[in-house]
C-alpha cells in the first residue's frame, strides 16, 4: 500500500460520523482504567523495567529459548510445529484437526489466528469453529475481523450488537448487557460441550518447564484447554520466556496495561502432559527477519496488551481497519512493514500513520521505542527496503505461499520527492540561497493570503484558501481544512543580521 | 551568560516575533544573546520523512554554525529534543560524531534553560488572561518538560492557568504528517480544539510554534473562533516577554 491508498483508507475513516465516538470512549476508558490500576501500584517502575528486561532478554536469546520450550514441551507429551508462514499454519492446523477427526473447533481469542487466517482456512476444510471470547463471538458473527487486540468489538455499540443477536440468533432485542452476555453464554454452551478441538494462541510460553500461560476474563479459554480431547495453540515464536519465575512482572504489567486489571481473571498454566492431546504450532511468519536485525529486533519484545492503541491519538481517530492490518496502532505499523498482519508491500506506508507525539513510548510495559522504529521505518520505506534490513536475504524458505513477503515489491518513495528533499536540503545548507528563497516564498504566500503588515500572535491572521495555484503548490495539503498561515515580512535571522551591521560590532556575531 | 540562540525555520519565516520575544526575556535577566549567522534548520522535516541523508546534510550545516557555543537555547522543544536526543545517533558514524554529541548536551529549550539550568522562575512578566497550555508532544516526552513552563507562568502576574483536559494530547501537526496526511492530521486538530474549548480560557500558549499556527488556521478555516471569538495563540517567550510578542521598532 502505497503512502497515497493509505492516505485514501483514512481519509475515508476519519469522514466517516459513526466511528469516531466509539474509539474516542473505549480508548479513553482504556487510558484511564490502566492509569488508575498503575496509580494503585506503588512499584510500577520496578515492575516495568522487570519487565522489559525480561522480554528483551528472551528476544536476545530467542532461538535458544526457543528450543528450549520444544524440549520441555515435547518431554511433557506435548507436540510442536513450526510454520513458516501463514499458509503452513493453517495447514499444519487443518490437519491435527483433520488426523484426529475433528469436525467442530471452540476458539480461544487470539491475534496469531487472525493473523493466519484460520477461521477462514478451517471454514474451507469444512471445520465448524466457533469463537467464544464474547468480543470475538460477536465479531465473528458480524463477519468482521477484531478492530482492536485485546478489545476486538470495541468499534460496536450495545445497540449494534443487541440487532446483531437478534438478527442472527433470533432472540428478542435487547441492548442491555448482561442479557447480551447471558445470551452468547447460552448460544455457546453447547458448543463447549460437543466440540472435538480447542484453538488458542498463548500470551507467552516458558522455556524453562514447557508450559503455555493463557490470561482471560471469561473463562472460556479454560473450558478450550480443557474440554475437548485436543487442544492446539498457535503462538508466535517470539513469546518466549526463558523461567516460570519470569511471569512476576510480566503478570503485573500485562492486564494492567491491557484492561487496567490487578490480574486477569483466569490465569492458566499448562503443559505438554495431557489429557487432552496438546499441539503448538510456532508460527514465524516474518518474525525471524525481524529478529535477524538488530535495529528492529525489539519489536518482538512486544506481548500485546494494546496499550498502545489506547494511546495512540491516531488510532483513536481512525479505528482499527483503516491501518488495512490485522495487527492495527502503533504497533501494528512496526510489524505491518515486515508482512506481520499484511501483506509487506501492502503495510509499507504504515510507519507514516503517526504524528511521532510518543505516546505509545510512554505507556509500552516493555520499553519498546515505537516512534523512534517508527521514524526508522520510514527512512526503510523512502530506501524501498520495506521491512527487509539491507543486505538480509530470506534463507528460510519453507513451502507454501510467503506471506510475509520477502520478495515484496519495494514501496519507495517517488523520484519526484527525493528529488524534493534534495533540493531542499541543498537550499537550507546554504543560508544565503536559503534567506534568498524563503523570502521569495514568504512573499508569495503572504501575495496569496492577501495580508497587510501589521504585527501578528504566532501563527498570524490571513485568508483562508490560497488565490494562487504556485501558493497552492508550495503548501500542499496543508489547506485542505486549515487557514494559510501568514508569513512575517521581515525574517528574524535577516533582521538582527542587519542590525549587527547598522550597530557595527556591538553585538559579536559568532 | 553567553546564550547562543537558535531560531528554528519555521519560527523564522512564520512567528520572527516569538525569537525577538525570547531575545527580550534573556537579555532582561541580564545575558548576552549571540544569534549564529549560517543557521537555517536542524534538519528534522527530513528526518521524520525517512531522509536522513538529506536531513544530515542540514545538520551540518546547524553544527558548523553552533560549533562556537557553549549554550545553546531553542524557542521549541522539538527541535531542540532534535538535537539533543536524536543528534548523537544520527551523526554516530559521521565525522561529526563528536561535536553532534558535544552540543547535543548543551541545547535546551527556552523554558528548561531558564528554569533549571538558570534557576529563574519568576521572569517579571504580565499577561491579563485566562490561558491554558499545550504542551508540545517532543519537548514533553523527549525532553520530560512539563513543569517548567507550568512555574515560569504561575510567576506571571493577571494570568491565570487553566489545566487543560488531556494536556499531553497530540495537536496533530506532526511535521510533513500535516500535508502528507492532512485529512488526519485537522480531525486530529479538531480533537485538541474540543478539549481547549472545555477549558473556557481566552489564551492558548505553548513552546511550540508549529502546534499553535496549526490548531490557529483550522479555528480560522472553521470560522468558528471556538465559540468565544478568536482563539489568541502565544507562544511561551511572547507571555514572557510580557509584550504580547510585538516587535521592537
Amino acid at each position: 500500500m502505497s503512502l497515497a491508498a493509505l492516505r485514501a483508507r483514512i481519509r475515508a475513516a476519519v469522514a466517516d460520523p459513526a466511528l469516531a465516538r466509539p474509539y474516542e470512549n473505549a480508548t479513553a476508558r482504556g487510558r484511564a482504567r490502566r492509569e488508575q490500576s498503575i496509580a494503585r501500584m506503588p512499584d510500577w517502575a520496578e515492575q516495568r523495567a522487570s519487565a522489559t528486561a525480561i522480554r528483551h532478554e528472551a528476544v536476545e536469546r530467542l532461538d535458544e529459548l526457543g528450543a528450549a520450550f520444544e524440549r520441555n514441551f515435547a518431554a511433557a507429551g506435548g507436540c510442536t510445529w513450526h510454520a513458516a508462514d501463514a499458509t503452513e499454519a493453517c495447514r499444519i492446523v487443518v490437519t491435527i484437526l483433520q488426523e484426529h477427526g475433528a469436525r467442530s473447533a471452540i476458539k480461544a481469542k487470539s491475534m496469531a489466528t487472525e493473523e493466519v487466517h484460520l477461521n477462514a482456512a478451517l471454514q474451507r476444510c469444512g471445520i465448524d469453529a466457533i469463537e467464544t471470547d464474547l468480543g470475538e463471538f460477536i465479531v465473528q458473527l458480524a463477519g468482521q475481523t477484531p478492530s482492536h487486540i485485546t478489545a476486538p468489538a470495541i468499534h460496536l455499540t450495545r445497540q449494534q450488537i443487541g440487532r446483531l443477536f437478534a438478527d442472527k440468533l433470533g432472540v428478542a432485542y435487547t441492548d442491555d448487557p448482561v442479557e447480551l452476555t447471558a445470551i452468547a453464554r447460552r448460544a455457546l454452551r453447547q458448543r463447549f460441550l460437543g466440540a472435538d478441538a480447542g484453538i488458542s494462541g498463548a500470551n507467552l510460553l516458558i522455556a524453562e518447564t514447557g508450559e503455555l500461560v493463557l490470561l482471560e476474563n471469561e473463562a472460556n479459554i479454560r473450558m478450550c484447554l480443557t474440554l475437548p480431547r485436543l487442544h492446539v495453540a498457535v503462538a508466535g515464536i517470539e513469546k518466549v520466556i526463558a523461567r516460570r519465575a519470569d511471569l512476576g512482572p510480566l503478570l503485573a504489567v500485562l492486564p494492567r496495561s491491557a484492561t487496567g486489571q490487578e490480574m486477569g481473571t483466569y490465569v492458566s498454566v499448562v503443559g505438554g502432559a495431557g489429557p487432552p492431546e496438546r499441539h503448538v504450532v510456532l508460527l514465524d511468519g516474518g518474525r525471524r527477519r525481524i529478529h535477524a536485525d538488530p535495529v528492529r529486533r525489539e519489536i518482538l519484545a512486544c506481548i500485546r496488551c494494546g496499550a498502545c492503541l489506547n494511546a495512540c491519538p491516531v488510532y483513536e481517530r481512525i479505528g482499527g481497519y483503516a491501518y488495512g492490518s490485522v495487527y492495527p496502532g502503533p504497533i501494528g505499523s512496526l510489524l505491518g512493514p515486515h508482512g506481520i498482519g499484511i501483506d509487506a508491500a501492502a503495510g509499507a506506508a504504515l510507519p507514516f500513520a503517526s504524528s511521532l507525539c510518543g505516546a505509545c513510548r510512554d505507556v509500552c510495559p516493555v520499553g519498546i521505542d515505537l516512534p523512534e522504529l517508527l521514524r526508522e521505518g520510514r527512512e526503510r520505506y523512502v530506501r524501498g527496503s520495506g521491512g527487509v534490513a539491507r543486505g538480509h536475504t530470506d534463507g528460510d524458505g519453507v513451502g507454501g505461499r510467503d506471506t510475509s513477503g520477502a520478495q515484496a515489491p519495494a514501496a519507495g518513495a517517488g523520484r519526484l520527492e527525493v528529488l524534493g528533499w534534495s533540493a531542499w536540503a541543498f537550499v537550507l545548507s546554504r543560508p544565503r540561497l536559503f534567506h534568498f528563497v524563503a523570502g521569495a516564498g514568504r512573499a508569495i504566500l503572504r501575495r496569496a493570503t492577501g495580508s497587510g503588515g501589521g504585527t501578528r500572535a504566532a501563527g498570524g491572521s490571513g485568508n483562508a484558501r490560497p488565490r494562487s495555484r504556485l501558493a497552492a503548490a508550495l503548501v500542499g495539503g496543508w489547506t485542505l481544512g486549515r487557514s494559510l498561515p501568514t508569513p512575517a515580512r521581515r525574517s528574524f535571522l535577516k533582521e538582527w543580521e542587519r542590525r549587527e551591521r547598522a550597530a557595527g560590532t556591538r553585538r559579536p556575531a559568532a | 551568560m553567553r546564550i547562543h540562540l537558535f531560531v528554528p525555520c519555521f519560527v523564522d519565516q512564520l512567528a520572527p516575533e516569538v525569537a525577538w520575544s525570547t531575545v527580550r526575556v534573556l537579555e532582561r535577566l541580564g545575558h548576552a544573546v549571540v544569534v549564529p549567522r549560517g543557521q537555517t534548520c536542524c534538519g528534522q522535516p527530513a528526518f521524520n520523512s525517512g531522509f536522513c541523508d538529506q536531513g544530515r546534510a542540514v545538520g551540518r550545516a546547524w553544527l558548523r554554525a553552533f560549533a562556537d557555543a557553549e549554550t545553546v537555547v531553542v524557542p521549541s522543544g522539538s527541535c531542540a529534543g532534535l538535537v539533543r536526543r536524536h543528534y548523537p545517533a544520527f551523526f554516530a558514524d559521521q565525522p561529526q560524531a563528536a561535536s553532534a554529541a558535544d552540543l547535543a548536551a548543551r541545547t535546551f529549550e527556552l523554558s528548561e534553560l531558564l528554569v533549571d539550568v538558570l534557576r529563574v522562575e519568576d521572569v517579571g512578566a504580565r499577561c491579563e488572561a485566562v490561558a491554558c497550555l499545550h504542551d508540545g508532544c517532543h519537548g514533553l516526552r523527549e525532553l520530560g518538560i512539563h513543569d517548567q513552563p507550568r512555574r515560569l507562568l504561575a510567576n506571571v502576574s493577571g494570568l491565570q492557568l487553566v489545566e487543560l483536559p488531556r494536556a499531553d494530547l497530540c495537536c496533530g501537526f506532526g511535521g510533513t504528517f500535516a500535508v502528507k496526511l492532512p485529512e488526519l492530521s485537522v480531525a486530529m486538530a479538531d480533537a485538541k480544539l474540543e478539549t481547549i474549548r472545555g477549558a473556557q480560557a481566552d489564551l492558548l500558549i505553548s513552546g511550540e510554534v508549529m502546534c499553535l499556527t496549526h490548531l490557529d488556521a483550522r479555528v480560522r478555516w472553521r470560522g468558528d473562533g471556538l465559540d468565544r471569538g478568536h482563539l489568541r495563540v502565544l507562544h511561551l517567550a511572547q507571555v514572557l516577554a510580557g509584550d504580547g510578542g510585538e516587535r521592537p521598532a
